[in-house]
């Protein structure tokens, strides 16, 4: 079709062109058409009967009003009028489109876009400009956001609960400049996998701080700072009986006795050549004469009876009974299974608590350190004054009889499980334990050197070796170095001696010589 | 082991001897809570009977 410029079609200016299409069947004579979406004059084509009518003024028709066809001629009853408009299509006036717009390859868009309604994108989509929202981006189905770059959030971020233990995870470095302040939680730094360092001054707040290891070394998580070895002479340093090894129920060392019965033969001597690092001395246990079979009644131990005063703290048998750890240096010529006892009594004599750990030892003849937590015994008896509060007992054969099983609270005294190696039976095998410790709560920490003076004035509350001088054969008072346990039980190598409270007499008679006297009030 | 009791001071009674069957000599005190005292008790109740007064060793 031509245009006032002499185009055939639509301007060379219209994207395109679209066509609408009419047929009208009139019933009776008609010269008056109406097309319903339209027309732009001089875009028309009009049929009658399929034949191509002429327009204007003295021909077939009329169509000057952008919406009327008038015939010349009126149409009849069965003839077919078909009107056909061309329509330009221009991207500036698309609103106009009757439809939807769709578009098969790229849209490119040079200038701004408003989108009045909502934009839904199926595919991905990719800015490469800067993307501003005005308001708020919600987001309901996003699973992960992932930012090549950084991330500003310039009025604050609120991170919301994550999953069950991680709301914010930085696997890289973190930085606070400002305060860092935590809520009703607590921070959790792990140094197990790395180290956490604070260079700064620290102030810690109003309540306290919690902290179990500084410089690779654990401090106490309960009781005190110092005294935090429940145990006496743990580094098996006073022997005021002498060094000389033991082989029946009687102490290589001060506090520590060695518990024994079977048909083989055992010693128990304090050691000061194999030791662990850090350490002077230690106990040796020996077999020298095997027992093959571990009858039920059979037993080898290495105790430590803690009095009931110094034990009354831990609060045992009530509900408040707190936990407590052991720990030890320990060396064996048997590898296996090995059992750590903690025993309590009722009565003060009769060893009837008892909770057994397990130990290993893992390679032959080489020192490793062991700790041992144990739960404090809600149930129970237990003795708070002179007499027997808590035992420490290191299990080496344990017959059936003295057996439990490990990890709760019993009722029987026990040496070990029935997973106890039982040393008695390997002719020659050695045990050694050094630097034992038994404090209150979870960690153990390093073990407390007391000075000399101190753990001897220690031992001397259950047992004292004393050098005394009888002149003339006078018989005299002598006041004990300090109050025994209970009134001890003495040997003299002079003149007989009667035992008190606090001091025993030698008797008169003899000559001059010197004396010595042995008080023993051990547990 | 087997033992034999007496009183260093038979009057004053407030220490026994024991003495093994090596010669061994243990004085123990009339504590309640000694454990040796308590065996003693325990080896009294069992029917057994102090000897004589203890002599004193020779130095």
């Amino acid at each position: 079709m031509a245009d006032r410029n002499g185009y055939i079609g639509r301007s060379p200016a219209d994207s395109s062109t679209v066509v609408a299409r009419q047929i009208f069947q009139p019933t009776s004579d008609t010269t008056t058409f109406t097309f319903a979406s339209g027309y732009s004059v001089g875009y028309l084509d009009v049929y009658l009967n399929g034949s191509r009518l002429v327009s204007g003024a003295g021909y077939d028709y009329r169509a000057s009003d952008g919406s009327t066809i008038i015939l010349n001629s009126a149409a009849v009853n069965g003839d077919v009028v078909e009107v056909v408009a061309y329509k330009a299509f221009n991207a500036t006036t698309v609103d106009t489109a009757p439809g939807n717009l769709s578009v098969g390859g790229n849209l490119t868009v040079i200038n701004d876009t408003t989108i009045s309604g909502d934009l839904l994108v199926s595919g991905v989509s990719t800015f490469q400009g800067n993307v501003s929202i005005a308001g708020t981006l919600t987001y309901e189905d996003v699973t992960n956001i992932d930012s090549v770059g950084l991330i500003t959030a310039r009025s604050g971020a609120i991170i919301k609960t994550g999953t069950a233990t991680t709301a914010l995870l930085v696997e890289g470095d973190a930085r606070i400049t400002g305060i860092l302040t935590v809520g009703t939680g607590s921070i959790t730094i792990d140094g197990t996998t790395g180290n956490s360092s604070i260079t700064g001054v620290t102030t810690v707040g109003v309540t306290s701080a919690y902290i179990t290891s500084i410089n690779n070394l654990n401090y106490p998580t309960a009781g005190p700072l110092s005294n935090r070895n429940m145990l006496i002479n743990g580094d098996m340093r006073i022997a005021q009986r002498g060094s000389s090894a033991v082989t029946g129920s009687s102490y290589p060392v001060d506090r520590w006795l060695q518990g024994v019965n079977t048909s083989g033969a055992v010693s128990a001597q304090r050691s000061t050549a194999v030791t662990p690092d850090d350490f002077g001395y230690s106990i040796v246990c020996t077999v020298t004469t095997a027992d093959a079979t571990t009858g039920t009644t059979d037993q080898w131990n290495i105790q430590q009876i803690i009095e009931g005063f110094d034990a009354a703290r831990l609060l045992f048998g009530t509900a408040n009974a707190q936990s407590v750890t052991v720990s030890f240096w320990v060396r064996g010529s048997v590898t296996g299974t090995y059992c750590v006892t903690l025993l309590g009594s009722s009565d003060g004599t009769t060893l009837d608590r008892s909770y057994v750990s397990e130990y290993t030892i893992a390679s032959a003849d080489t020192w490793e350190y062991k700790t041992i937590t144990v739960p404090g015994d809600t149930g129970g008896t237990w003795t708070t004054d002179n007499g027997r509060g808590l035992s420490v007992r290191f299990g080496l054969t344990a017959g059936s009889n003295f057996q439990q099983a490990a990890g709760s609270w019993g009722t029987t005294n026990a040496i070990g499980s029935s997973n106890q190696t039982q040393l008695l039976e390997t002719l020659n095998a050695t045990w050694y334990v050094a630097g034992v410790q038994l404090e209150v709560g979870s960690v153990a920490t390093p073990f407390e050197n007391r000075n000399y003076a101190d753990e001897l004035a220690k031992c001397q509350r259950y047992y004292q070796a004393l050098g005394v001088r009888q002149s003339s054969g006078q018989g005299f008072s002598y006041t004990f170095l300090c109050p025994m346990r209970i009134t001890p039980s003495g040997t003299s190598t002079g003149n007989a001696i009667t035992v008190h409270s606090t001091a025993f007499v030698i008797s008169s008679g003899g000559s001059s010589g010197g004396i010595t006297c042995k008080l023993d009030a051990e547990l | 082991m087997t033992y034999t009791f007496s009183w260093v001071d038979p009057d004053e009674q407030t220490t026994l001897c024991r003495r093994d069957q090596d010669g061994n000599v243990l004085y123990i005190p009339t504590d309640i809570q000694n454990p040796h005292y308590q065996h003693y008790l325990d080896w009294i109740s069992e029917g057994n009977t102090l000897d004589s007064a203890d002599e004193p060793p020779s130095e």
